[in-house]
């Protein structure tokens, strides 16, 4: 049996998934990077606890692993430019290493003149939200700690109940139940909510002022922009909902005007109901 | 220590049985999901009005019910195969059933908002339903953010619905033991639609998923390698992968609305919600309502549901707790036996 975890080449492995995922339900195609993550999870732990039962045991050494374990299902998918390297070239251009962005660098100081000045405040300000989120990311990282400490504490705890009965199922239900339980400890806590609100917000912001910068640059090279189209789907709305009211008018008239077309069927018209009047009364008057 | 190396030989069996399960899935072919014949009454800016055949020696006893969804995930999961189909139990029970699919908003429908999806979207598919069947009311079946959408609807037309039926519905959004909430409230939603548009549906599935991170996200695969060499049961984990990863982008004004009015102002509960322009006050839903909910639900806390109770002008309100997850309700063999027998019964009483 091929068993993708044991392959030195990590692209068969996703090759493998991909075939098995990504064909059939397309959808479905991020489960396979998660599956291969969590075969990989599994077995960095338990080769880690192996090689301790050769020596004496350190739990303070299992549970760096563990913390370190806990953390990768769990953190959101947020771009991190300034904590990785070899994003992209733009991030490799932020990098806070870089001398010219500290604060009192040298070029940062002689302000431009004309247009120049007008892209410099943009770039500056970018810096500015880049630096807001990471320091958001920080903030967040940083509750998580405490998250895994505890969760990892709790882990390394129940592990000292392991016997020979103990098998692979356990020990892995063991582990996510001491994450689970406490992650939603932390979870509606303000301080999280808080942390989780301002990192959101904060890429957001960034998100927010790299599409403006974007869309001068579009316009600078005569392309359509974002803000262009969506203009032209608001009015395009606009409109349908324009058409819907007026079909909905003309159908409320279709409406009034069928209604009193019965209304008048059923009515006697005014001289019919006249002469049948005249022809009741002569009756009258003649029987009387 | 033996132990260890006990746990660490089953470690590598379970990598084996991953291999194994991948293997079966690689060979499964198209997974097909909502195989219920049905049939295409309408189509408006994407969205779709279905009626479900019926079963034919089953004739109806109600007027027909029509399933609301989330805009959130597809709808078919109340379909999602022949043994796990709320629809099938529900066409079983004599029922005539009818489904809303919201479809893949896109671009060109970032702009539509709450008053849009409720004024018009709804309403357009109960006036079809009724032009269909030729019945003078409908019963809804509000499913999730379906459900609270009905509320409204049957708030603003009361005429035209004749039972509500609310199955996991957020109802109060400011329980204390919904962190969802407490998350989005944080959330400037303003800037999160004016920079996104329409809000992508992987964003949201990610969200929901680390509500409860290593049970949704890991767990469920220590469960997949003890079904790894049966195909059906790969057939119906991936049924259930596909649908968790299906996930609609979400247009921007209606998210907008949304949140602001639900998660931010919890306005079910405090008042002053309008849909355009026109009051919804909940003492005007004075239908009979049936409130259908889960105990273990981490999405929709049952107290958020339970809300409903003492806020509708209604004096005919049950309600059905089952103890099962949010996911769980739908494709769950004991609620999906129970809740059609129920719902029809329910609804027998009340035509």
């Amino acid at each position: 049996m091929f068993n993708p975890w044991t392959q030195p080449n990590p692209t068969d492995i996703y090759s493998m998934w991909s075939k098995a995922w990504g064909a059939n339900t397309p959808q479905a195609s991020p489960v396979y990077a998660q599956m291969h993550e969590l075969g990989n999870v599994f077995r960095s732990i338990f080769e880690t606890m192996q090689a301790q039962s050769q020596q004496p045991f350190n739990p303070q050494q299992l549970e760096q692993l563990v913390r370190q374990f806990t953390i990768n299902p769990i953190l959101p998918n947020f771009p991190s430019p300034m904590m990785q390297t070899n994003q992209n070239p733009w991030q490799q251009f932020f990098d806070p290493n870089s001398t010219w962005l500290h604060p009192g660098s040298s070029i940062k100081q002689p302000p431009a003149l004309g247009i120049g000045r007008e892209y410099q405040e943009d770039w500056t300000e970018y810096l500015k939200l880049q630096r807001e989120y990471d320091s958001a990311l920080r903030e967040f990282l940083g509750i998580f700690q405490k998250f895994t400490s505890s969760a990892a504490e709790r882990f390394v705890e129940s592990l000292s109940d392991i016997d020979e009965n103990t098998g692979f199922e356990d020990v892995c239900r063991q582990w996510i139940d001491c994450c689970d339980s406490e992650f939603l400890k932390v979870a509606v806590t303000p301080e999280y909510c808080t942390a989780y609100g301002n990192l959101i917000n904060a890429y957001l912001r960034l998100l927010h002022h790299s599409s403006k910068m974007q869309e001068q640059f579009s316009t600078m090279m005569g392309q359509p922009t974002r803000t262009e189209l969506d203009d032209l789907h608001l009015k395009n709305r606009q409109a349908k909902t324009e058409i819907e009211e007026l079909n909905q008018k003309v159908q409320d008239l279709e409406r009034r005007l069928q209604r009193s077309q019965t209304n008048k069927r059923k009515q006697p018209s005014r001289k019919a109901a006249a002469t049948k009047k005249a022809g009741t009364r002569k009756n009258t008057r003649g029987s009387g | 220590m033996q132990a260890f190396e006990k746990i660490l030989k089953e470690s590598a069996q379970f990598q084996m049985q991953l291999a194994q399960g991948a293997q079966v899935a690689a060979d499964l072919g198209e997974i097909r999901v909502g195989t219920t014949p049905k049939e295409l009454i309408s189509s408006i800016d994407g969205l779709n009005l279905y009626r479900y055949q019926p079963i034919q020696d089953r004739a109806s006893k109600t007027e027909p019910l029509l399933i609301v969804y989330a805009l959130v995930n597809r709808p078919y999961i109340v379909d999602l195969h022949q043994q796990r189909s709320l629809v099938q139990g529900l066409l079983g029970e004599g029922i005539d059933v009818y489904l809303i699919d919201w479809g893949y908003p896109g671009p060109g429908d970032r702009h539509l908002d709450l008053r849009h999806y409720i004024d018009v979207l709804i309403d357009q598919c109960v006036n079809q339903t009724l032009q269909h069947s030729g019945a003078s009311r409908v019963n809804i079946l509000g499913i999730c953010q379906g459900g609270t959408m009905s509320l409204c609807y049957s708030a603003l037309q009361p005429k035209k619905v004749r039972n509500l039926i609310t199955m996991v519905t957020p109802v109060d959004f400011h329980t204390s033991d919904n962190a969802l909430s407490h998350w989005f409230r944080e959330v400037d939603v303003d800037l999160l639609v004016d920079t996104m548009g329409n809000v992508p549906g992987t964003l949201l599935n990610g969200i929901f998923l680390s509500l409860k991170p290593f049970k949704l996200g890991v767990e469920k695969y220590l469960d997949f390698v003890k079904i790894a060499d049966v195909p059906e049961k790969v057939e119906n984990f991936m049924r259930m992968e596909k649908w968790i990863f299906d996930s609609p982008d979400q247009a921007g004004e209606m998210f907008r609305d949304f949140l602001k009015y639900f998660f931010h102002e919890n306005r079910l509960v405090t008042g002053g919600l309008s849909i355009g322009q026109r009051p919804v006050n909940m003492k005007s839903v004075t239908q009979p309502l049936l409130n259908i909910l889960a105990e273990q639900d981490h999405l929709v806390p049952p107290a958020s549901s339970r809300a409903l109770k003492y806020l509708t002008g209604s004096d005919d309100y049950s309600e059905l707790a089952y103890d099962t997850g949010h996911i769980g309700i739908y494709v769950s063999g004991k609620a999906g036996r129970d809740i059609p027998l129920r719902i029809s019964d329910w609804l027998r009483k009340r035509s």
